[in-house]
């Protein structure tokens, strides 16, 4: 009997609850060795990695570099089911940090302003005091930081953003109070969602409760178009994702599939969020191709 | 931030010592709040009313991120719960966690667990066969167990099977076979053959020897097992 053989065998004699120990156990260490969010890098070592491979990837990669969109660098997020969460939570805020001062200031407040306001929805669908609290200070207080200084002394800058967002911690309360909202405000407008709730695993319907709960609450699931259009709402923040995938084939045009989950129609957003997405995982698309000078001397 | 955590556990603590009403109770380990007993009242109208239902629970470093652990101490006949090791087959114990849960909403969501078993998704195999062949039987003996393991007065001996420490409930013939969901005289027709009676009840809850099972296995069949 082979290794493969003798492993295989010894998988099928586990029960589910040491199956599912055991690919927790290989999710964590997989995890555990890239960071959360990772300095920027130059879109073109994303390049080199698909170019003894899958051609069509490379001419996407290569239009997204090229105008109108203009990517330079990429940031890769950890791939442990919350990318999407980690990856717009950490563009969102950047975003804010990269506003004009007179902008910045102005969008800060309104984004804390609907955060507060939207503590209601939470309360509304049911969800405890208790549960969120904790999370949600620790993203407001972040977001506080871009202008005031909080317990650091100095204000928010991208070198201090970046390490914020390598805290497990930190990382994991944004993302659950991201997931609250989103499930929020699913459960409040159940006639632009209800129609469109799949189990991911069985393609059957299933209902906004059992969606919310399942797919949306549950720590490390992964998201979709409909918790995208969610939280796009929920923060009045526009999210476009690249798919980056072997659509076209390895000879076609290179067209990138630019889906744009924009807030409220005809409103315009002063921050943008735009995201690479590749078969199960997001990442950060940026038009810079590293972190700015200043960042290493911060 | 490691305080975040007990600043939660303790505002939990406290939710199910102020609402009287859920009947819940929970106490401390050795003084640590990190390591729980929780109870709670078997749901009415089921084979478990009557019963108080210990937990334990360990609160891991991680938490709210990951979730509780939790296992019965009190020992349930149940197609989800080991009725060996008091383990938990319930998705928000495993990859169905999400931090809006708490001490509170779990244990009422195992209390819940009693009223609706999943026997197609079991975690004790031979009880869900049990509940699938006959499920009259299978509350009999599910109900028997709640009120030898889960009377609310007895609070010692906790999780430890009774007889060998209770000397006025020694065990009767009458108390192994309801134990084992099986029918007495099942039992007496395969001891008079001349096996002893540990042996039969072993094997005839192994093949579940039950309801319109026993039709169709033959007295040989038996037998053979029993020689095994």
């Amino acid at each position: 009997m082979s290794a493969v053989e003798s492993s295989l065998r010894e998988i099928g004699d586990l029960t589910d609850a040491e199956i599912f120990a055991l690919t927790q156990n290989i999710k964590d260490e997989e995890a555990s060795r890239n960071p959360l969010i990772s300095p920027l890098e130059p879109l073109s070592t994303l390049k080199t990695e698909y170019e003894a491979g899958a051609q069509a990837f490379v001419r996407k990669i290569e239009s997204l570099q090229q105008p109108p969109h203009s990517f330079a660098g990429i940031r890769r997020a950890r791939g442990d089911g919350n990318c999407f969460y980690t990856s717009t939570a950490f563009a969102w805020i950047s975003g804010m940090m990269n506003l004009t001062s007179e902008n910045r200031k102005s969008v800060v407040e309104s984004a804390l302003l609907d955060l507060e306001k939207s503590l209601n929805s939470l309360k509304a669908v049911g969800f405890e005091p208790i549960v969120y609290e904790d999370f949600y200070e620790v993203l407001t207080d972040l977001i506080r930081n871009i202008l005031y200084p909080v317990s650091t002394g100095t204000v928010l800058n991208p070198a201090s953003l970046l390490q914020q967002f390598q805290n497990a911690e930190t990382v994991n309360s944004i993302v659950i109070f991201l997931r609250l909202l989103i499930s929020s405000y699913i459960r409040l407008h159940p006639d632009d969602f209800e129609p469109f709730l799949f189990n991911p695993d069985t393609g059957d319907m299933v209902d906004i409760k059992r969606f919310c709960e399942g797919w949306v609450e549950a720590v490390g699931r992964e998201a979709d178009h409909p918790q995208i259009l969610a939280l796009s709402r929920a923060l009045k923040l526009p999210i476009h994702i690249a798919y980056l995938d072997r659509s076209g084939g390895d000879s076609g045009t290179g067209k990138v599939d630019l889906v744009e989950f924009d807030s409220v129609e005809g409103e315009t957003s002063p921050i943008l969020v735009t995201l690479l997405y590749r078969p199960g995982h997001y990442d950060i698309l940026d038009k810079k191709a590293e972190e700015p000078a200043e960042f290493l001397v911060s | 931030m490691a305080d975040a955590r007990t600043r939660r556990v303790k505002k939990e603590i406290q939710d199910i010592q102020n609402d009287r009403q859920a009947g819940l109770t929970i106490e401390l380990v050795n003084d640590s709040i990190f390591h729980l007993i929780g109870s709670f009242p078997g749901p009415p109208g089921t084979c478990y009313e009557g019963g108080k239902f210990d937990v334990d629970i360990v609160v891991p470093e991680t938490y709210p991120f990951v979730a509780l652990k939790m296992k019965f101490l009190s020992k349930v006949y149940h197609p989800n719960i080991s009725s060996a090791s008091g383990a938990i087959c319930l998705d928000i114990l495993k990859d169905n966690w999400s931090p809006i849960l708490t001490l509170k909403s779990t244990l009422i969501s195992l209390q819940s667990l009693l009223c609706t078993p999943e026997p197609n998704d079991p975690q004790d195999a031979e009880v869900a066969k049990h509940y699938l062949t006959s499920k009259s039987s299978f509350e009999e003996t599910a109900r028997y167990w709640t009120e030898t393991y889960a009377r609310p007065q007895t609070n010692e001996g906790r999780g430890a099977p009774s007889g060998t420490s209770k000397t006025s409930h020694l065990p009767t013939v009458r108390d192994e076979v309801a134990m084992a969901g099986l029918e007495r005289a099942h039992v007496e027709q395969f001891e008079a053959l001349g096996f002893e009676r540990g042996r039969v009840i072993e094997v005839l809850k192994r093949i579940n020897y039950r309801g319109a099972n026993v039709p169709k296995i033959s007295e040989d069949t038996v037998v053979e097992e029993l020689l095994k």
